[in-house]
């Protein structure tokens, strides 16, 4: 079930904020599609366990990051579309900083050794 | 009712009955397995693979619990801080309004009321005065509190609308007692003191209330509809 490639479990928590907020930035969602996109965009590799999502979200909203409302879906369903706010997208700025910090460092590094 | 719909609803007694308690939680794992179940039967599986497969990759019910009721401490934890820094605040801008806004308003209408009666206004000795002040500030600064608790509790779950509405007839005999005890024995400081520290339950309450509304619309949209 977990191929080799699965990303660890420590890296896969500590990217959930950031994975969560680049997404929202391109439009509401809700959690079933984020817990689906993640998996196609990662081709696999990132899986979250469906339910924990849901506090990581809820945690989210709680910062001021994120909204959610209710929305009427097709044969009287409802599901909760989150969006993200403006603090939202002043935090994904911060952790698009980080990350690619850590990024540039890595990658600086790999080069070194391998050309 | 089909299978699949029994095996939902056993699933979210059971998910209730582990501890995963708000309904708002509820609702929104639900319809998040209801997605899932959806997306597999379009994708060719029997109703009852697609609900076993859904429930397995929604992790462990313990797991879920823990996390949730961890999301919620930290939201407790935070409205308590914010309560105490707000409730400092308050306190002193209380006591600042009650000085500089209410005993003098207070005290001219004691004076209008006791001439308008035909006696001399009364004199204060410097002691009854500073003592008078006193409580009257304490008072206020403790009413002007009450919001800022009431609502600290209503965030974190511990009260809701119902209570302060029953509640309310309590309040206005405790805000009574505390005007006529805390202020000198006349109408007027008494009233002075007690409109307030009413107006503040009732704003608090009214808060709740607004707060409460979407919630409950939600709820009752949400169980209505078994999809």
């Amino acid at each position: 079930m977990y191929s080799c490639d699965m990303i660890e479990k420590e890296l896969v928590a500590a990217s959930t904020e950031p994975l969560i907020l680049s997404l929202l930035s391109k439009g509401q969602s809700y959690g079933y599609e984020l817990i689906q996109e993640i998996r196609r965009l990662s081709g696999d590799n990132i899986r979250w366990t469906d339910g924990m999502l849901y506090p990581v979200l809820h945690r989210m909203e709680h910062k001021g990051w994120i909204k959610s409302r209710w929305m009427e879906i097709e044969n009287g369903r409802k599901r909760k579309y989150y969006s993200i706010k403006k603090d939202g997208h002043q935090a994904l700025k911060q952790k698009r900083k980080q990350w690619s910090a850590l990024n540039s460092v890595l990658s600086g590094l790999w080069k070194e050794q391998y050309v | 009712m089909s299978n699949l719909e029994r095996a939902i609803a056993e699933w979210r007694r059971q998910m209730a009955a582990s501890g995963v308690k708000t309904s708002e939680s509820l609702n929104e794992l639900e319809a998040h397995l209801r997605d899932d179940v959806e997306h597999s039967i379009r994708s060719g599986r029997s109703a009852e693979q697609a609900f076993e497969g859904a429930v397995q990759r929604l992790g462990s019910t313990e797991a879920i619990r823990k996390e949730f009721s961890k999301c919620e401490r930290a939201r407790c934890r935070y409205f308590v801080h914010r309560g105490l820094v707000i409730g400092i605040g308050v306190f002193l801008l209380g006591e600042a309004f009650c000085y500089f806004a209410m005993i003098p308003a207070a005290l001219a209408a004691s004076q209008a009321y006791s001439q308008w009666l035909g006696f001399s206004a009364i004199r204060w000795k410097p002691d009854e005065y500073i003592s008078f002040v006193w409580r009257v500030m304490l008072g206020m600064s403790l009413g002007f509190e009450v919001p800022v608790v009431v609502l600290t509790l209503v965030k974190i779950g511990v009260v809701k609308y119902r209570f302060l509405a029953k509640a309310r007839k309590y309040v206005i005999i405790i805000n009574l007692g505390l005007a006529a005890l805390l202020t000198t024995p006349e109408v007027i400081t008494q009233l002075v003191l007690f409109l307030p520290l009413q107006l503040l339950y009732e704003i608090s309450a009214l808060v709740t209330w607004y707060w409460e509304c979407p919630d409950k619309k939600r709820e009752t949209t949400a169980e209505s509809s078994p999809g």
